[in-house]
């Protein structure tokens, strides 16, 4: 039930695109009122997944001093990121950065995956000869 | 907190211990929630082909339209198309027409499944082959069993998904993840013992991970084996030992194993789903920035 609601969900997202023709955000950005130097990120369709990712990740940067994220409810495919700086760069930036930090991982590991596979083929080949 | 950090040469954060087409296990070297998003999106993120509309024109086999629906949806389509996901114009479409006409049962298989739009050979979309592990024979996907003067018809439509939308959707039958072990032995003690009982340590271990080098000398020979049955820490309790080897798990170090369904190939797999984890980071980064120019605004 929950998978099919997330496909028929998915799928009014990208006919509500098209008819708009441009991307819509999945994205809401709101600036926290009651603590300072903190915003909250709501994204739509996504799960542990990324939440979990960016909060660890988050808190690695020395300027941060608060990051959570939760799913607001189990049936509802949000989730929330909170976060809070000390002052010296805005909480809206760390979590670029963390985004950045994220991709050039996953750009890393996918060539040292591939590098590494071709080898192990190599070696398994050999062997067999 | 460990602080990873990301300017780090990566060059030797993966090592693979096994591959195979349907198996591969790996050890990665990380941060847990990396691995963990790794391992979700494995399971949910990376799309396959599977039937998703059936048309029953004729069904008289002893299963019902929709078991019989449902029985199809389980056979994995291999043959990736570059197609949208949930795309339904292109037409990836498979009859299915079979009737027995003899007193034996006919079990109908996804070898059965006839593609209709003229690919064929090698290249062609069709139902993942499956080979017997007794004797090596091509085996198919069992669907449902036809008495006599039975018969079933129907066209199936594949769509492109992936498991988060349904089940039929997911590449792997396997994809977990566990801690490696650090076993570190008290040097004091290592000194003091007999032959006798460094064999016993060893042969107390059921996953093989100790062994005798050339100086009779016990050592750690495959430590990615070890589950943490504490056996060896038992034998050297049981010699009057206790605090001879200390077992902790190896902080950020981590042993995947993934098996496929067949569909794809487990390579394919983990590289689809580093593909698909950093378009996800990607897009939402993106959107973010869109977010914050319109709040500007």
């Amino acid at each position: 039930m929950n998978g099919e609601d997330f496909r028929s969900k998915l799928r009014e997202f990208h006919l509500r695109s098209k008819e708009q023709s441009s991307q819509e955000s999945r994205v809401i950005l709101e600036d926290e009122k009651k603590m300072n130097n903190a915003c909250c990120v709501k994204l739509y369709l996504e799960d542990h997944t990324i939440g979990n990712l960016t909060r660890m990740n988050l808190l690695k940067q020395k300027e941060v001093t608060f990051s959570g994220y939760r799913q607001i409810h189990p049936l509802q495919h949000t989730i929330e990121i909170k976060v809070q700086t000390n002052g010296s760069i805005k909480p809206y930036d760390a979590i670029q950065k963390t985004f950045q930090d994220l991709s050039d991982e996953f750009k890393n590991l996918e060539e040292e995956w591939a590098r590494k596979v071709a080898e192990k083929e190599k070696h398994q080949m050999k062997l067999e000869i | 907190m460990y602080k990873y950090n990301f300017e780090q040469n990566s060059q030797h954060r993966i090592e693979i211990l096994e591959l195979s087409d349907e198996k591969c296990k790996f050890s990665f070297e990380g941060d847990l929630s990396i691995a963990n998003a790794i391992r979700r999106v494995m399971i949910a993120e990376v799309p396959v082909m599977a039937i998703h509309f059936v048309d029953i024109i004729e069904n008289t086999s002893p299963l019902s339209d929709e078991f019989l629906a449902q029985r199809l949806a389980k056979c994995m389509i291999g043959k990736l198309m570059q197609i949208p996901l949930d795309d339904q114009k292109t037409k990836v479409v498979f009859t299915l027409r079979q009737k027995n006409l003899n007193d034996a049962p006919l079990e109908i298989t996804s070898q059965h499944l006839e593609p209709e739009f003229g690919q064929v050979g090698e290249m062609a979309i069709r139902p993942v082959r499956m080979f017997s592990p007794i004797n090596g024979k091509e085996v198919g996907i069992p669907i449902t069993r036809l008495g006599k003067n039975q018969s079933v018809h129907v066209r199936c439509h594949a769509l492109k998904g992936f498991g988060k939308m349904h089940a039929k959707w997911t590449p792997i039958n396997i994809a977990t993840f566990r801690h490696e072990a650090e076993l570190n032995f008290d040097h004091s003690q290592t000194q003091s013992l007999s032959l006798f009982e460094k064999q016993s340590i060893r042969d107390s271990c059921p996953m093989n991970v100790f062994a005798m080098d050339a100086n009779q000398d016990l050592i750690v020979n495959a430590i990615e084996k070890c589950v943490f049955c504490e056996e060896c820490i038992r034998c050297a309790e049981s010699m009057k030992k206790p605090r001879l080897i200390k077992m902790q798990h190896k902080k950020n170090k981590y042993i995947f194993t993934v098996e496929s369904a067949g569909q794809l190939k487990a390579a394919d797999i983990v590289q689809k789903a580093l593909i698909v984890l950093r378009k996800k980071v990607d897009e939402i980064s993106q959107d973010l920035s869109f977010a914050q120019q319109q709040q500007q605004i």
